[in-house]
């Protein structure tokens, strides 16, 4: 008889071996059928705004399927991409999944009252927010000027609000930028030469002061030829207006106010060439 | 065989395999920043010959030194050299090959250290075994192959560590100052060298923690430290010394230049992480991300391996801390062991536990994968054992005798290394980064947790060559990050990899044809997948695709 200890060594190295040997069969694909099937019964589950998240990430396939069968409104995304930021708030999203494979753990630890039909996943993940009353994904964002009015609706995947017809940089999202040094989280906001752009929060619930803060990225404050950029923030019936140019770090204003009140701010500036404009919007008292 | 002729032996045919694939190999987005500034270091250690006056004046030291000043010298002017001897002279590597075959160097130098540490001190199957795992695992077979640092700094850290258990055989001061010199040499490479200096520091408090005293003299107490060997303090003397002397860029301005360089690495920017279904940035990913990566990215037969070994090598740091004083000093197997444990453990925890920026899956703890082979392949050499013992049961002595226990060593041999060899077979050129060990899930079960599919902007030369046949005259955009394309695309026209029958451009509205990698670190890949392949005015043209999941996917305008 060999020695426990030499068995016990053969034995290991051989399971890892047939642990090699037996892993890539553990998981089939499931048929789209069964993404489409699954979904069907539980169409309840998809809420206006939502957007519908097939995993494994491999499967464009059953994004194909779900899209071609019409199971959700024609309105609602439906994508195999999707990657948030750690720390931002997360976007309402039905995961259809292939209950073969894992969850990543972003979603597994979110994902509560997980749904099983026949082998596919379902779950609702909708956080609730934590922006305040200063909810981006709500507030309405457009851009008018001489050469018209543009819409810049709310873009589920990017988590910003993205202007159509405009160049690609004119979107209003969260972003970690340089500024004075530092990063800093805050949202993104470029202005068009000699266009104002509004981002409309609607009438929301202030603590009485609205404090508005912005900056250019160091880069764009360190550039000498870089034109101001006005920002406004309206209160209400109040409004407070600052300006900054070649200066780096944010700049503040304050507008008393309390109650239901309706808040928007507004970026111009006459000259856009990297004019990269970062602000941040809070209320207390 | 003598250590040496096996040492060499292994040393010309791990450079000569290296030199055979290393044409067929992707491009990294950091081989167009090491690459350039090599061969530029190359050129003045010629000037510094034929024009020494101007090479040596600060003009043209800062001329030579000043692309990618934020790394030291050392890797990329072996690139440097490899460039001038595999281009220029011999004309058998294209430039940046040439260049490249400086880090193959680095990792034949690696497998020979390993060789000559080891044969004699654990074992000839330990030695070989490590090598030919460490050959086996297709990751770091592919950064072998690339002008990076990680590498190189994987292969002087192994090679200060074995010196230093040399060192510690016969102490003598002529030992000691080539320790010094190893390490001042390591830290010319890339940062984290120094680092390596904590486990042989370890290693000497667990050999001589019974040297700490509490002695009272006036009415002082006072801590009495035990002896430090004289290779940590040529380490501590000679190693700044020759980091300094090295790089030519610190000969003017020297404090300056040293407080840039810190300050570089301190305040490193950090780079976006796909991990767990999440793009990190700030903050960065925890530490459980590196040790993941460390484990999921080899074949599970390597962790178990080194699982075995570690224990072995647990055996040997707790034989040396109990023993420690006692004479006869401790073995140098035991030795040996000990240090390979610790310094696999920090460079996994250097990373995992300092407030540094996470990310590239594997490549900030390069140093690990040699440390872990070293106790996989002890880890082999105790089931070899095992299994002579367990076969000598079932089929008599004969396996017992010498040429029974060849044949049990290479079979095992072979059995480790086959998953890590076709997992390289099927990840080969360019595709390596997408490999994940069985522990993973594979490719497939990383991607469902939320792993990056790929990294590094890798320009493989397979998609490259259908380009320049397929997309002659058109507009091409690699997204979602092109800028990194234009500068690897340039060396492969350069070299006449392709005809460069396709432009560049960077906006995806003025392409026309779109390639997408499917790095989900980029915040803008869904928006760009639900652009390309939900719009009609895109279709799917071309795909790579391994075990179904998308690598890349060639979209042209319709």
């Amino acid at each position: 008889m060999p020695p426990l200890r030499s068995t016990a060594l053969v034995v290991v190295f051989v399971a890892s071996l047939v642990f090699t040997l037996l892993q890539p069969g553990w998981a089939r694909d499931a048929a789209p059928e069964r993404f489409v099937a699954a979904l069907q019964h539980q169409r309840a589950l998809v809420q206006p705004g939502d957007t519908v998240l097939v995993q494994p990430p491999w499967r464009d396939d059953v994004v194909d399927a779900l899209r071609a069968a019409s199971v959700v409104a024609t309105q609602t995304a439906i994508t195999a991409a999707f990657a948030p930021r750690h720390g931002d708030p997360w976007p309402p999203v039905v995961v259809v999944a292939d209950s073969s494979w894992p969850l990543p753990a972003a979603l597994r630890d979110r994902a509560t009252n997980i749904i099983d039909d026949d082998g596919i996943s379902l779950v609702r993940i909708a956080e609730v927010s934590t922006a305040g009353p200063f909810d981006l994904a709500r507030a309405s964002v457009s851009v008018s000027g001489p050469d018209g009015d543009f819409s810049c609706p709310w873009n589920p995947e990017r988590r910003r609000h993205v202007c159509v017809g405009l160049p690609e940089w004119m979107t209003v999202g969260q972003d970690t930028l340089t500024i004075g040094g530092r990063s800093e989280r805050c949202f993104w906001a470029h202005p068009k030469t000699g266009h104002s752009l509004v981002i409309d929060y609607g009438v929301v619930d202030v603590a009485g002061r609205v404090s508005f803060s912005m900056a250019l990225t160091d880069s764009a404050a360190d550039n000498p030829a870089g034109a101001a950029v006005q920002g406004t923030l309206v209160v209400g019936s109040h409004q407070e207006q600052l300006s900054v140019q070649r200066q780096r770090g944010f700049h503040d204003v304050d507008v008393a106010a309390a109650g239901r009140q309706a808040v928007r701010v507004e970026l111009r500036t006459d000259n856009d060439g990297q004019r990269h404009t970062c602000y941040r919007l809070a209320t207390g008292p | 065989m003598s250590t040496r002729v096996a040492a060499a032996v292994v040393f010309a045919a791990v450079f000569a395999l290296h030199l055979l694939c290393l044409p067929q190999q992707g491009l990294t987005d950091d081989d167009d920043f090491y690459a350039p500034a090599g061969i530029r270091c190359a050129r003045w250690v010629g000037e510094v010959f034929t024009q020494p006056t101007t090479a040596l004046a600060q003009p043209g030291i800062d001329a030579a030194f000043t692309l990618n000043h934020e790394h030291p010298p050392l890797a990329k002017l072996v690139f440097g050299a490899s460039w001038a001897l595999f281009h220029r002279g011999l004309g058998i590597l294209g430039a940046l090959d040439g260049a490249r075959a400086g880090c193959a160097l680095f990792a034949a130098v690696l497998c020979a250290t390993l060789i000559l540490w080891l044969w004699r001190s654990v074992g000839v199957v330990t030695a070989l075994g490590s090598v030919a795992l460490l050959l086996s695992l297709p990751r770091f077979f592919f950064h072998s192959e690339v002008a990076t640092l990680d590498v190189p700094v994987a292969s002087m850290i192994v090679v200060t560590t074995a010196l230093f258990t040399w060192a510690g055989q016969r102490p003598a001061i002529g030992r000691a100052v080539v320790v010094g010199v190893a390490f001042g040499l390591a830290c010319l490479t890339k940062l984290n060298a120094p680092f390596l200096v904590l486990p042989c520091l370890g290693l000497v408090l667990a050999e001589r923690w019974r040297g700490f005293d509490i002695v009272v003299e006036g009415r002082l107490p006072l801590l009495r430290f035990p002896p430090l060997p004289s290779s940590l303090w040529a380490m501590a003397l000679l190693g700044p010394l020759v980091f300094v002397v090295g790089w030519p860029w610190l000969w003017h301005d020297t404090l300056a230049r040293l407080g840039a360089y810190f300050a570089f690495h301190l305040q490193h920017y950090p780079i976006l992480f796909f991990y767990d279904g999440e793009i990190w940035n700030k903050p960065f990913a925890p530490a459980a991300a590196v040790v993941e990566m460390a484990l999921i990215t080899v074949p599970v037969v390597v962790v178990v391996l080194g699982a075995i070994g570690g224990g072995s090598a647990t055996v040997s740091l707790l034989r040396i801390v109990r023993n420690a004083g006692a004479s006869p000093a401790p073995a140098l197997r035991d030795r040996v062991l000990a240090l390979v444990l610790l310094q696999a453990l920090f460079s996994v925890g250097v990373v995992a536990l300092s407030a540094v920026p996470r990310y590239g899956g594997e490549k900030l703890f390069m140093p690990f994968f040699p440390f872990l082979c070293v106790l996989a392949g002890q880890g082999l050499s105790l089931v070899a054992r095992a299994g002579a013992d367990v076969l000598g049961a079932c089929f008599g002595p004969r396996v017992h005798t010498k040429a029974g226990r060849v044949v049990v060593v290479v079979v095992l041999l072979l059995l480790a290394s086959l998953p890590g060899a076709v997992g390289g077979a099927r990840f080969w050129g360019g595709f390596a980064l997408s490999y994940y060990g069985e522990l993973g899930g594979g490719l497939r079960g990383a991607v469902a947790r939320g792993h990056e599919r790929t990294y590094y902007d890798v320009a493989d030369k397979e998609l490259a060559r259908w380009l320049d046949q397929n997309a002659v005259g058109q507009k091409v955009s690699f997204q979602p990050n092109h800028k990194e394309y234009v500068r690897t695309y340039r060396w492969l026209r350069n070299d006449g990899v392709i005809r460069g029958s396709f432009t560049l451009v960077d906006r995806v509205d003025a392409a026309d044809v779109v390639v997408l990698t499917h790095e989900r670190r980029w915040s803008t890949y869904p928006a760009l997948l639900q652009q390309l392949a939900a719009r009609p005015e895109w279709r799917m043209r071309h795909e790579k695709r391994v075990d179904g999941v998308p690598l890349y996917t060639v979209f042209d305008r319709r």
